[in-house]
């Protein structure tokens, strides 16, 4: 008996800790994933308010609005070209894109947030509610720009892709798009079957073999993990064998020795092959996952695809392949932005932001948003070596053409080859920044589909070039 | 003195209690009947408070009730009357019906408790009779979502695993209680048996772990209970590997939203309605929470949460929890071997069945059909729920009897010795 | 009512409702606190609670000394480990040596754990033994490994069982001057402040029993002199504490209509007596004016 009442007492406890297991899972997820799911586009309650209640207005960082309600018809620009430059970011009002403001922002473009005194007042105006009007951090303008500078060169004209531009002291997200695109007032079936899937989010929602701009992180994890590691000279013979498989050069180029600057520069798959195999697959996960790869992203105002670094089938290949960002690695262009922003920041890595403020139909603030440190990705020290390599990259490496007159441009390209959706696709990136305080704007650029014998400097880097340029017109922040 | 005394009785925590739970039950009708005027609910928002403090003030005069027991259960089950209002109105009627039955079984289940000194001719009849009627929905059962755990007696449908589940209860504490390692294993091994013959899995999942922790507590075992508890793994995995149901009930817990239309549908619905009702909810009578599946039984909670908040949600867990902690309390004061186990699988099992549908419904582990508790719709259910609260009352009323038995004594002696 | 009104009342009610749900989870769990001192405090003034007699100890080790009385509850497990509820720590027994439980009527019946025997007034019980045979009654003998005890049920309770020992008065009419009879000692199982008939004297043997007086059990130690002479409030009773009512007592109550009588069972016991309301004393209103003057 006494004994027996001991042991009620655990079992007691074991009940007790179920239940504290229950609210404490429920409180966590309720917390994390709980606009994700109350956002997600099949939840009635939504669809029942947008029949009471005028949406909000959506204005980008200029004051443009983008979106409007006009009498109870969902309105975009008036422009058709500006329209379809942002319609990812937006989304459209029959919830194709999946998370745009249109449907991510719900609770406050449909009056979920209004207090009850606000309503009270309303009822007795006699008026129909009004959703709030949500600001957004993009320059819309730029949007239709970057659209623009993918049908000015011959090698990126027609081509699928995406770019990212953000702010990268802030965050804040300055430009996103995603090609083809199409128009959200004009939705037709052709679009629904198109087999170019416009309706989905290139910039965000899809994942790309990062290629040789990953090369940044297995940089960053041999400075940490490898001493001295920039004095020594490493050679580079044309092509590495492991395990009966080589390794080539890109365009079959054998640099002989090189220092690990030089290797940055001239983009040496030989070299980079040979320090992941040095480094090994512990260090090198370290060093990406300090850089959010494998992470859960939750960010407030994006929903972005988790980036993986492979965990499983890890052989000697694997591996060296990891170094220069082939084998099972994926990013997004969201991500791979975020990169070249830790970077350009000095290594802390900011989270990405999409609303600027929040306000109500009578034009009283809602809501501000501060910026938010995501990680720290690297040290300072490290950070500067890489300012200076990717400085290096664009004055006299594979990235010449992203540089432009008067402004100090770093950045790294890349050309990722993929057979994961079949027929084997080369993928052209560039990552890059603008290293000066007043333009604090890091960029990435992918191009779907290259021709061959092109690479990342010839397709993407031209584009982040006219970018750039655009950005040194603009206003500073 | 007067003073101290009235405020002493103003501060009864038993009336604090009830009288909130009534003021709740008051206002939430009046809400609802302002809605649309329906009689039905003023009609309730009478009838229930009424009922409460019936219940609370009634039974105590026929035997030394727990007060606090019998408030939260109320509270439990006349929340389940409200929502079900708010949603279907003719599933509330049913279920305060029911509620009636179920205080009157409770009363039944206290007196039993009360009243058999002998356990061994109830217990040896309960064996053959509970696992024909566990046997029974094999052979004239209907088959609804995937389990056939129902038959119908007339129009009236009947689940007997919710019946069967006193039976066990009882059958496994005597002989644990008298060391008999053989009959009672044979009758939860036959048991289990039945029941993953009728793919009834979060009843089974029931069954096994309270059968596992009576071991535990009768024997203090570590060994056999970790052999059980191997054995109980293994068959999870053997079921999982077998059974095509079982798997796919498993991928829909990983990831639901991959299929958010067909098999994810219940409980992508469900985390919907909890997310959308946020911490404070979106108010009673407002929300679709008709939209959720089956809304009345199994997502109940999530109905509760998405009408009154997470908050909300939150204060009915730790009604459960208040409930399993005063079940521990009776079965750690109980006399004999045979009423702490009793006690103890009472309180077990329904907390472990809160624990198996909450932790379904916000996908904490994979969803099983099992009912919430006194709240649920379900007249087997409920009345089942309110006999195993009865249990627990009549083992507190004895508890309560031997304490003032000793106190009279003790009294008795006292008053001999100053003589 | 018009939905809009509605919504609105009832997005207003939520908050409402959040309280109460929050209030009465508050309640129960400070009743649930209140409920467990009342409790703690309850069994504190009944150290008897739950316990149907005691055995005294007629043989038993240095850990366990004759005339111990050791309280025996209503169901439990006997045993040399300290998990059981009747803990012997003599030679001879098992870890858990056996189950016992009180019938009513019958006596306190025993069940030998597996491997363990037991002797119940020299008859012995095994696990296979019928053990309804051999109930413990008041006065019953136990002999469990080397130890030797003797059942004495409290006062109250019914076992209509008796040995078949004649009956010996707990305090037996002898003269102090008169040496103790035989008769008297084979049944003594009353605390006896003699020594113990079967040890004669005491035969100190240096190298088996404790040399120094360190070693000795606190019980066998001489009192120490602030034991002697307690303070007031080590007394027994105590003369500063105030006197608190016991809890099993009537509290008074105050009855209304919300907190009628309780009684047991159906019927009121006596019907009470018919007592007429108190004529409202009226006063005139000049007479108030003289109250108020005064």
């Amino acid at each position: 008996m006494k004994q027996q009442r001991y042991l009620f007492k655990i079992l007691a406890l074991i009940m007790f800790g179920l239940f504290l297991l229950l609210a404490v899972y429920g409180g966590y997820s309720i917390s994390t994933y709980g606009n994700r799911w109350f956002s997600f586009s099949r939840n009635p309650r939504v669809r029942a308010q947008k029949q009471t209640v005028i949406a909000g207005d959506i204005l980008d960082r200029n004051g443009i609005v983008l979106a409007t309600t006009v009498d109870g018809q969902r309105v975009y620009q008036q422009n058709e070209e500006s329209r379809r430059a942002v319609v990812h970011l937006l989304g459209d009002s029959q919830g194709q894109v999946s998370n745009g403001v249109e449907t991510f922002q719900t609770s406050y473009l449909y009056g979920f947030q209004t207090p009850l005194g606000e309503r009270v007042s309303t009822l007795l105006a006699g008026e129909t509610r009004r959703g709030d009007n949500v600001t957004l951090t993009i320059d819309s303008q730029l949007c239709t720009e970057i659209v623009r500078f993918f049908d000015r060169h011959s090698l990126t004209r027609g081509k699928r892709g995406a770019a990212v531009v953000m702010n990268y002291k802030t965050g804040e997200l300055i430009a996103s798009i995603s090609l083809p695109n199409f128009d959200p007032m004009n939705i037709t079936e052709a679009t629904k079957a198109d087999a170019g899937q416009p309706f989905w989010n290139r910039a965000t929602q899809s994942v790309y073999p990062p290629g040789s701009s990953f090369k940044i992180i297995t940089t960053v994890s041999a400075l940490d993990n490898i001493p001295s590691v920039t004095g020594q000279e490493i050679a580079c013979t044309g092509g590495l064998t492991v395990m009966n498989q080589t390794i080539h050069d890109y365009g079959g180029a054998i640099h002989e020795k090189l220092t690990l600057r030089e290797a940055f520069k001239k983009s040496c798959n030989n070299v980079y092959a040979y320090i992941a195999q040095t480094l090994g697959d512990e260090k090198l996960r370290k060093t990406a996952e300090s850089f959010g790869f494998n992470d859960n992203f939750l960010f407030r105002d994006l929903v972005v695809e988790n980036s993986t670094y492979p965990t499983t089938n890890r052989n000697e290949f694997e591996i060296a392949t990891t170094g220069i960002g082939q084998s099972a690695l994926t990013a997004t262009p969201m991500h791979m932005c975020m990169v070249a922003a830790a970077i350009a920041n000095d290594g802390v890595m900011m989270e990405p932001r999409l609303l600027m403020n929040v306000q109500s139909a009578a034009g009283s603030t809602r809501a501000t948003f501060q910026s938010k440190v995501y990680r720290t990705a690297l040290s300072a020290e490290n950070a500067a070596t890489l300012q200076s390599y990717m400085r290096d990259v664009v004055k006299s490496g594979t990235g010449t053409s992203a540089a432009v007159p008067g402004l100090a441009i770093c950045g790294k390209t890349g050309s990722a080859e993929s057979s994961l959706s079949g027929s084997a696709m080369t993928y052209g990136w560039f990552i890059g920044y603008i290293e000066n305080d007043d333009l604090p704007y890091a960029v990435s650029v992918l191009v779907e589909s290259i021709e061959d014998g092109e690479g990342g400097g010839s397709t993407a880097a031209p584009i982040a070039a006219d970018i750039f340029t655009y950005l040194k017109g603009a206003p500073s922040p | 003195m007067k003073n101290n005394e009235k405020r002493s009785l103003r501060r009864d925590p038993g009336r604090l209690l009830s009288s909130t739970v009534m003021l709740f039950f008051f206002s939430a009708f009046l809400l609802l009947f302002l809605k649309d005027y329906a009689w039905q609910a003023a009609a309730l928002a009478v009838a229930v408070p009424a009922m409460i403090w019936l219940g609370v003030n009634l039974l105590p005069r026929l035997f030394p009730a727990d007060k606090l027991l019998l408030s939260l259960t109320n509270f439990l089950c006349a929340l389940g009357v409200l929502v079900l209002y708010a949603t279907n109105p003719d599933y509330a009627y049913q279920q305060a019906t029911y509620y009636g039955v179920g205080l009157v079984a409770m009363v039944v289940c206290i007196y039993l408790v009360r009243i058999i000194k002998h356990w061994k001719l109830p217990v040896l009849l309960l064996m053959p009779v509970s696992l024909a009627l566990l046997a029974l929905p094999l052979l004239i059962g209907r088959e609804t979502n995937g389990a056939k755990n129902w038959f119908y007696v007339g129009s009236l449908s009947v689940q007997p695993s919710e019946i069967v589940k006193l039976s066990l209860l009882l059958i496994i504490s005597y002989f644990m209680s008298r060391r008999r390692l053989l009959p009672w294993l044979i009758f939860a091994v036959g048991c289990l048996g039945l029941l993953m013959l009728q793919k009834d899995l979060g009843t089974a999942l029931m069954y096994y772990g309270v059968t596992l922790m009576l071991f535990y507590a009768s024997s203090n075992n570590l060994l056999l209970t970790g052999v059980g508890l191997a054995g109980g793994a293994g068959a999870a995995v053997l079921g999982y590997k077998m059974f095509a149901h079982v798997k796919k009930r498993v991928a829909i817990w990983q990831n639901p939203w991959s299929d958010y239309d067909n098999a994810g549908y219940q409980i992508v619905q469900s985390l919907m309605a909890i997310a959308s009702g946020g911490i404070f909810g979106m108010g009673l009578g407002l929300g679709y929470p008709q939209t959720i599946p089956v809304y009345h039984t199994d997502f109940i909670f999530s109905v509760i949460c998405e009408q009154f908040g997470v908050i909300f949600g939150l204060c009915v867990l730790l009604m459960y929890v208040a409930i399993i902690w005063r079940g521990a309390t009776t079965a750690m004061a109980a006399r004999t071997s045979f009423h702490g186990l009793l006690a103890m699988g009472a309180t077990l099992m329904i907390g472990l069945q809160t624990f198996v549908i909450i932790g379904g419904v916000i996908k904490l582990i994979p969803l099983t059909g099992v009912t919430m508790p006194f709240v649920s719709y379900g007249g087997t259910s409920l009345v089942s729920s309110m006999c195993l609260v009865g249990l627990l009352q009549g083992v507190a009323s004895l508890n309560e009897d031997d304490l003032n038995e000793d106190t009279r004594l003790a009294m008795l002696g006292s008053q001999e010795g100053m003589q | 009512m018009p939905e809009n009104i509605y919504e609105i009342i009832s997005l207003g009610a939520r908050y409402w409702f959040a309280f109460l749900g929050v209030l009465i989870v508050w309640r129960a769990f400070r009743w649930l606190r209140k409920d467990r001192k009342a409790n703690h405090r309850r069994l504190r003034q009944l150290p008897d609670a739950g316990m149907i007699g005691e055995m005294v100890v007629l043989q038993g080790s240095d850990e366990l000394p004759e005339g111990y009385a050791i309280p025996i509850p209503r169901e439990g497990v006997l045993g040399f480990v300290r998990s059981c509820d009747v803990v012997i720590p003599v030679n001879g027994v098992a870890a858990r040596h056996l189950d016992f439980s009180f019938q009513p009527g019958t006596g306190l019946l025993l069940f030998p754990l597996r491997g363990a025997v037991c002797y119940v007034d020299d008859a012995e019980v095994t696990h296979r033994s019928k053990t309804k045979k051999h109930p413990m009654g008041h006065g019953s003998r136990l002999q469990v490994g080397q130890a030797v005890l003797r059942l004495r049920l409290f006062a109250g309770l019914d076992a209509s069982y008796r040995p078949y020992y004649p009956y010996v008065p707990e305090y037996p009419p002898c003269d102090p001057d008169q040496p103790v009879t035989q008769d008297w000692q084979d049944n003594s199982y009353v605390y006896h402040q003699q020594p113990s008939p079967w040890q004669e004297e005491p035969v100190y043997d240096q190298a088996q029993q404790a040399p120094w007086p360190e070693q000795q059990a606190p019980w066998q130690q001489p009192a120490a002199p602030w034991q002697e002479n307690p303070a007031p409030w080590q007394q027994s009773p105590n003369p500063w504490q105030q006197e608190e009512p016991m809890y099993g007592q009537e509290q008074p109550v105050e009855e209304s209509w919300l907190n009628p009588p309780v009684q047991q069972g159906w019927m009121p016991q006596q019907p009470e007596p018919f007592q007429p309301a108190q004529a409202r004393q009226r006063h005139s209103r000049a007479q108030r004016r003289r109250y108020d003057e005064e």
